[in-house]
């Protein structure tokens, strides 16, 4: 006899972005239409080097229960580890983890961070403030080791990363373990930093966006005139749990992860892959896997991150796997307003499926003046479009091939 | 005969943690010797790939690359069909040389001095993209770990993702690492000439409510590791003595956290990989 797969849900969500720090004020930004992006000086060793990005500014400190650090403590820690404590923490203060009536053993709750680069990171980071770590590498934990140490959580661990999908797979892994009945709770996300690496490496690529002297108008996913994408930052994080335990425990349920789909293009290691074939094939997956058809979905929100040859060969993907679904179907691409937060982008697009999920509304794409010819897509350009959403597709897609699709529902 | 036990096994449908094994391979390169291996063609009787296709892959990628690739050359027959094929790469601390030089280029040129292959080809899942493109295959490519719990993360994701593929693919993990991390001088070239490692696996999910037959080595995930249940090998067992054990055909269980431990275990011919020296070498 087969049975379902038992249902996970979302139960938790700590965040630190370029939009804001909570679960209702990126909401509220995303519904606004309200950009993230500004100037960014990436600049090192006396070189100014300035790029349009989105930053994440003043990081909160964990709530003091949840882990042994002081503030002092916390602004010690290098910036890719306050993006991923700090929301995580969160996450966990959010669906009640910690608190006394919960009977939850700490080695039944897994830990999975979607972070695509954390040795270069690390190496970079060390290497700019005087250190030489990267000729001779120190034995250390990973990032989502000492995550995991620091909310005092000892169940499974793992970093995944699929390039810009990371943090969706990291959301793919957790809702397995659970389905499994491998962990009881799983703390999820993604995080990652802007670096002056990785900004000149896209740089000189020709991935980023040129418009320097107009940073908020940068991002422009779809429209004829994109010219790239904006690096972004941040640390998005959940808990997710079986349905039926959050129903037990009387949490609140954000929504749930009701189907993933991933697939590869095996086509370039760097290049897009112009061949909508398996990003179509991702979406279907994650359709199928939520029990759901095509015409089950409310809104999508897109990977688009604004470059030329990616936004069209994800428009030719969402219109093949939504088929005549497609012309309802509203799209948006909020990577306009947060820039391409990469590792961390996926578990922010949750977020912002989830707000249009809890507000009845779609967020836009700002920026989209002219849509671009090569994008047919129901967009939503500029202002938020009020809807009701019971089901929201999620796509992110990666350097290397690497595409995924969430599927999020209304939690019953 | 001793059935392999499922976790959980009420819960079908969902993943289980059970894998047959269908083969195994063990690639080692010097530091000094990986770009000739990234030159070479692919082993007789298997997939070719592109000519470069390595030239700007990190060494962890080179030599994981090339034990997929010794894995399929010793199946031998027909070119199998590998798009259905999923890929998992678990490297440890990937990406150093080339980060080390990035970082010198950035110091002495700025922006102009860091090569845009940095970030796809060093990053975590630079090995498994690699095998993806290389050899056509459409499943999802993953990277995991990135330190020295490797082989232990890349079981548990192995098992994670293994029963959500068709019944007709491949799963391909491949763990990769430094025997010894290269010591780097301050321009970024090499001070020692460490061994890179890499062991592949091929699995498949072992299907839901039936018994492994002993005669084929197995991963599975059971619960275990709670204080009283303790794993028999640490999480961040080094990757050449995970080598080492396999060659001699011992039973393999590595923590994954406290709660769950992956096992590895032999079949009647042990892990079917050819003999070959697992030594480390010396600090």
């Amino acid at each position: 006899m087969t049975s379902t797969p038992a249902p996970v849900v979302i139960t938790g969500i700590g965040m630190a972005t370029p939009l804001g720090h909570s679960f209702a004020t990126v909401a509220d930004a995303l519904l606004a239409g309200l950009s993230g992006v500004g100037r960014y000086d990436a600049g090192t060793f006396g070189r100014p080097q300035e790029y349009p990005a989105a930053t994440v500014s003043d990081i909160p400190a964990p709530p003091p229960t949840l882990t042994s650090l002081d503030d002092a403590s916390f602004r010690n820690l290098s910036r890719l580890e306050q993006l991923a404590i700090s929301p995580a923490a969160w996450a966990c203060a959010d669906a009640g983890l910690h608190e006394a009536t919960i009977d939850l053993s700490p080695d039944r709750i897994g830990v999975v961070a979607g972070i695509g680069a954390e040795q270069l990171k690390h190496w970079e980071q060390d290497y700019l403030a005087g250190s030489r770590d990267v000729f001779a590498p120190a034995a250390r934990p990973t990032l989502v080791q000492r995550l995991a140490a620091t909310l005092r959580l000892t169940g499974p661990t793992t970093t995944v990363a699929a390039a810009c999908a990371s943090s969706g797979y990291a959301l793919g892994m957790a809702r397995s373990w659970l389905q499994a009945g491998w962990v009881d709770a799983c703390v999820v996300g993604g995080c990652d930093i802007l670096s002056p690496t990785a900004l000149a490496a896209f740089h000189n690529l020709r991935a980023l966006s040129r418009r320097d002297d107009a940073p908020e108008s940068a991002s422009r996913p779809f429209d004829r005139d994109r010219d790239g994408f904006v690096m972004g930052e941040g640390g998005v994080f959940f808990v997710l749990e079986r349905a039926a335990d959050a129903k037990r425990r009387k949490q609140r349920c954000y929504g749930e992860v009701a189907g993933v789909g991933m697939t590869s293009d095996a086509s370039h290691m760097v290049s897009p892959c112009s061949d909508p074939a398996q990003a179509s094939r991702a979406i279907t997956q994650a359709i199928l896997d939520a029990g759901l058809t095509p015409d089950s979905i409310d809104y999508v929100n897109a990977h688009a991150a604004g470059t030329p040859v990616g936004d069209a060969a994800e428009a030719a993907a969402i219109g093949r796997a939504l088929h005549d679904a497609a012309e309802r179907v509203p799209v948006s691409s909020t990577k306009s307003m947060s820039g391409h937060l990469i590792s961390a982008a996926a578990a922010f697009e949750a977020v912002a499926c989830l707000a249009a999920i809890d507000r009845g509304a779609v967020p836009p794409t700002i920026n989209l003046d002219t849509p671009d010819e090569s994008c047919p897509l129901n967009h939503v350009a500029h202002h938020a479009r009020p809807a009701r959403v019971d089901v929201a597709a999620s796509n992110s897609f990666g350097f290397g091939g690497a595409n995924l699709c969430l599927v999020l529902r209304r939690a019953a | 005969m001793v059935p392999v036990m499922l976790l959980d096994p009420t819960a079908s449908g969902a993943p289980t943690g059970a894998c047959t094994i269908r083969g195994a391979a063990v690639v080692t390169a010097r530091l000094s010797e990986v770009t000739t291996l990234a030159r070479q063609p692919a082993p007789a009787g298997g997939p070719t790939i592109p000519p470069r296709f390595l030239r700007h892959a990190d060494e962890q990628t080179v030599v994981g690359l090339h034990a997929v690739l010794q894995l399929l050359a010793a199946a031998g027959g027909e070119p199998p069909d590998l798009s259905r094929d999923a890929v998992i790469g678990a490297s440890c601390r990937a990406g150093q040389p080339t980060a080390a030089r990035t970082m010198v280029g950035l110091e002495q040129q700025g922006t102009v001095g860091v090569t845009p292959h940095v970030v796809p080809q060093c990053s975590l899942h630079s090995l498994a993209s690699a095998v993806s493109v290389a050899l056509g295959m459409h499943g999802p490519n993953i990277g995991v770990a990135g330190g020295p719990q490797a082989a232990s993360e890349g079981l548990l994701a192995a098992a994670t993702l293994a029963p959500t593929l068709p019944s007709s693919a491949h799963l391909w993990l491949v763990v990769t690492g430094w025997d010894l991390q290269p010591e780097l001088e301050s321009d970024g070239t090499a001070g020692n000439d460490p061994t890179c490692r890499s062991l592949a696996f091929c699995l498949q999910p072992a299907e839901a409510h039936r018994h492994q037959p002993t005669t084929v080595p197995t991963l599975q995930i059971t619960p275990g590791a709670s204080p009283t249940c303790t794993p028999t090998e640490t999480a961040e067992l080094p990757l050449w003595e995970l080598c080492e054990r396999l060659n001699q055909g011992r039973e393999t269980t590595l923590a994954c956290g406290l709660g769950l431990q992956a096992t590895l275990r032999p079949g009647e011919n042990g892990f079917g990989l050819p003999a070959f020296t697992a030594r480390r070498e010396a600090a």
